[in-house]
């Protein structure tokens, strides 16, 4: 089983292939990108997210060189994204290596393991018939924990909501289950509270894009509903983080698009409402049941 | 429009009434920053109708899609729910898909709920989860869950 989402982001030689998630599931494009002002155009453009923004900032350093200032152009763009701790840890491995193509490829491999491992634990603490309630997309991370389940001899079904507006639930994630043969339904983000009640879903898990040590983390708009939910059906809620910052959850930016992309995907008009669009939102970890963490030799 | 601009919001869940929207008039005479909060309402986007009808009778409002409710009643900006109700039973009141995700985040939020009778809704394009204003986003639309009215019961109400 693959996704081409496990690795939306690819270097070849001296160019960046960006998988174009926006084109998903029309059309599997990729863009090729080769400096830091076509980096940050496919970013901002959301053309990439989540693990494909890690990767395209690692690749992005391997081209540029100057990694403060990929870090800190990338952190203008996407606010909310701890782009100063891939900075670091990229840094503290150039200095042991010189060759920053090597150290990321290094890196990257570390990482995709640590993914697969990760899911493996959170599988070891799901039900026997797990039915899974998700938000976004985690980048392949739902193919690697239902391979994990599988092999434990559990059953899964994936409850997606569709993650408006940009509809990342329906686009990606259900789209890279069913064509993994995963079974898998779709819901209006607003169906989550009727079938917790229903008892159609026994967990939730979220990806994160923030996290801090006392157990807060940040995630894609919606993510806080599905927890205070959670919490009230009594069902568990499993994090993934990675990299959690001694830090206050308040104090991290929480990023604010434009009024026009509350309306993508639907008919083109002269004038919308005024409208607001956090793309993330905060969940506290009095809703949390567990945190996943990500764990490799690059974090020691 | 910057959350940091909005200080208070209504919010809508339901088909607003044409009484109900000479109510919310008087009110906004005398409240200068408060908005109406008009949800998306998945799958239908109920929300663009209820928009345009809040328009017309000049009354601010600010869209959003559903699951951005959550983070608002968070950042405490929603004083007050208004569940545009289909039908009252002995059990609860009945609205449509998503009504009880709506007000159960007022409640676990201290939001007071007040119900009203809700309005006409027109024949939407979207059924499910399947569509947006009727296009297909998924091969196969048996994937999606059937969007139906849900009950929200008095203890919720309450």
């Amino acid at each position: 089983m693959f996704s081409p989402l496990c690795f939306p982001v690819r270097l070849e030689e001296d160019n960046i292939f960006v998988l174009d998630e926006t084109r998903l599931p029309f059309e599997e494009k990729y863009i090729k990108v080769n400096t830091l002002k076509g980096a940050l155009k496919v970013l901002g453009e959301m053309k990439t997210r989540a693990f494909g923004q890690v990767l395209l900032f690692f690749y992005t350093c391997v081209l540029h060189k100057d990694i403060d200032e990929v870090a800190s152009t990338f952190k203008e763009t996407r606010p909310t994204f701890d782009f100063d701790r891939l900075a670091e840890t990229l840094k503290k491995y150039a200095r042991e290596k010189e060759d920053l193509r090597e150290v990321v490829n290094r890196i990257v491999k570390e990482f995709e393991k640590n993914r697969i491992k990760r899911a493996k634990k959170l599988a070891g603490l799901l039900p026997a018939r797990a039915n899974i309630l998700t938000i976004c997309n985690l980048n392949g991370e739902l193919i690697y924990i239902y391979q994990a389940l599988k092999e434990m001899g559990k059953g899964a079904c994936f409850f997606v909501c569709e993650t408006r507006p940009y509809l990342q639930g329906t686009r990606l994630t259900l789209w890279e289950l069913n064509r993994a043969n995963i079974p898998v339904r779709i819901l209006c983000d607003n169906q989550a509270a009727i079938l917790m009640k229903e008892g159609a879903v026994n967990c939730v898990i979220v990806g994160s894009d923030r996290s801090n040590k006392k157990g807060d983390i940040i995630n894609k708009i919606g993510t806080y509903s599905l927890a205070i939910l959670a919490k009230y059906f009594h069902i568990p809620f499993y994090a993934l983080i990675q990299f959690p910052k001694d830090i206050e959850i308040e104090e991290i930016n929480i990023e604010q698009r434009q009024e026009k992309e509350v309306f993508m995907w639907i008919e083109k008009r002269d004038s919308w409402p005024r409208a607001i669009y956090p793309a993330f939102d905060i969940t506290p970890k009095r809703f949390i049941s567990d945190w996943i963490d990500i764990s490799g030799k690059f974090e020691e | 429009m910057n959350l940091e601009e909005i200080k208070s919001l209504i919010l809508i869940w339901g088909m607003i009434s044409k009484e109900a929207i000479e109510q919310l008039k008087v009110e906004f005479l005398y409240h200068k920053g408060l908005y109406i909060l008009v949800p998306e309402m998945r799958p239908y986007l109920l929300g663009l109708a209820v928009s345009k009808n809040l328009k017309n009778s000049r009354i601010r409002h600010i869209y959003a899609t559903d699951n951005m409710l959550g983070y608002l009643f968070y950042k405490n900006k929603i004083k007050k729910t208004l569940f545009f109700y289909k039908e009252i039973t002995p059990s609860g009141a009945v609205g449509i898909c998503g009504s009880l995700y709506a007000c159960l985040l007022s409640s676990l939020h201290n939001v007071p709920i007040k119900l009203l009778k809700g309005g006409i809704e027109s024949n939407p394009l979207d059924k499910d989860a399947s569509t947006i204003n009727g296009n297909l986003f998924i091969n196969d639309p048996g994937l999606a869950i059937e969007a139906k009215d849900e009950l929200v019961p008095w203890e919720i109400l309450k």
